[in-house]
């Protein structure tokens, strides 16, 4: 393919260089995710490690409410098919359909929030704090970390989109929009690995 | 030379396709969340239900980063990467929790 070819498949107008610059962030944002891969792998092999030193306080089997937390699950995975929409929508320079999923995409992300802030609060109740046990910290750092990416990810989304209403959409925003994709994607892979390895195999082990 | 992911396919047909396809992606990504649901609800496969979860669990992984994420038809050099992650993840974990099974 050439880079006319790509250009005019692009819809841009001018005539600009398609090298390294671009390929650079997105190769950027490859390399960042892979170094999030062992910053997750490191908190869920301390889960994993730690999750039975429950010390005197309620175990996962005894706290995790499946059907909130599938709730959530289904929820964050809708977020992402929203998000590769928009990016689909984008990609047809079709501006508005982009800000629709993208608001879509920020409001999933908003309510699996509120649904995390409210299991939070419930193992508060009953008894697991991030000082309870072993079991507490590690679950409340990794489940937090996560929870902290994904607030991210919305603050990022409303940038974009406050951005495009804004000034538009062209090469350089659409570059963001599709690495900001690449990111919520990223988000919710770690949450299906999270939701299966201490969920799931949480309720199976007890 | 790979074509950039972010380059659309242009005709309507090639449109209409791709948005099909994510649908069936996020369709079959929620059914796969149920099913793995279904399995620890319902008790169903006991023994095998912990590599029967993972495996589940890894055909959504490989779904999202290969068809959401573009990373099919993208530059192998971005596969690597992703791919390396996950190895040096996994490899992370395993060795986590076993160092910290055994002195914890």
């Amino acid at each position: 393919m050439s880079t006319e070819s790509g250009l005019q498949r692009a819809g841009l107008d001018a005539p600009l260089e398609l090298g390294l610059p671009k390929d650079n962030r997105i190769l950027g944002i490859w390399i960042f995710l892979a170094g999030e891969c062992a910053f997750f792998a490191s908190l869920i092999g301390g889960y994993l490690g730690l999750h039975m030193n429950v010390a005197h306080g309620p175990t996962g089997a005894q706290l995790f409410d499946l059907p909130l937390t599938t709730i959530a699950t289904l929820i964050l995975l809708s977020s992402s098919l929203t998000v590769v929409l928009g990016v689909a929508a984008m990609q047809r320079r079709d501006v508005r359909g982009m800000q629709i999923w993208l608001w879509l995409t920020a409001l999933l992300g908003l309510f699996f929030l509120e649904f995390q802030g409210y299991e939070f609060y419930t193992f508060y109740n009953h008894g697991l704090t991030i000082q309870t046990s072993a079991f507490g910290s590690a679950f409340f750092t990794l489940t937090g970390f996560h929870g902290l990416h994904v607030a991210f990810g919305v603050f990022w989304i409303l940038l974009l989109l406050f951005q495009s209403m804004r000034l538009g959409i062209n090469e350089e925003r659409t570059t963001k929009v599709f690495i900001m994709s690449l990111y919520w994607h990223f988000v919710d892979v770690v949450w299906v690995v999270i939701f299966t390895l201490v969920y799931l195999a949480g309720k199976v082990g007890s | 030379m790979h074509e950039e992911p972010f380059l659309a396919p242009t005709q309507p047909a090639e449109q209409r396709a791709q948005r099909t396809l994510y649908l069936a992606i996020g369709a079959l990504s929620l059914a796969l969340t149920l099913a793995a649901v279904f399995i620890v609800v319902a008790g169903i496969a006991r023994p095998l239900a912990l590599p029967l979860l993972i495996a589940l669990a890894v055909v959504q992984v490989l779904m999202q980063a290969f068809l959401f994420m573009h990373l099919r038809g993208s530059r192998h050099l971005y596969t690597y990467f992703f791919l390396g992650g996950v190895m040096l993840a996994i490899l992370m974990a395993s060795c986590l929790m076993v160092l910290i099974q055994q002195w914890a």
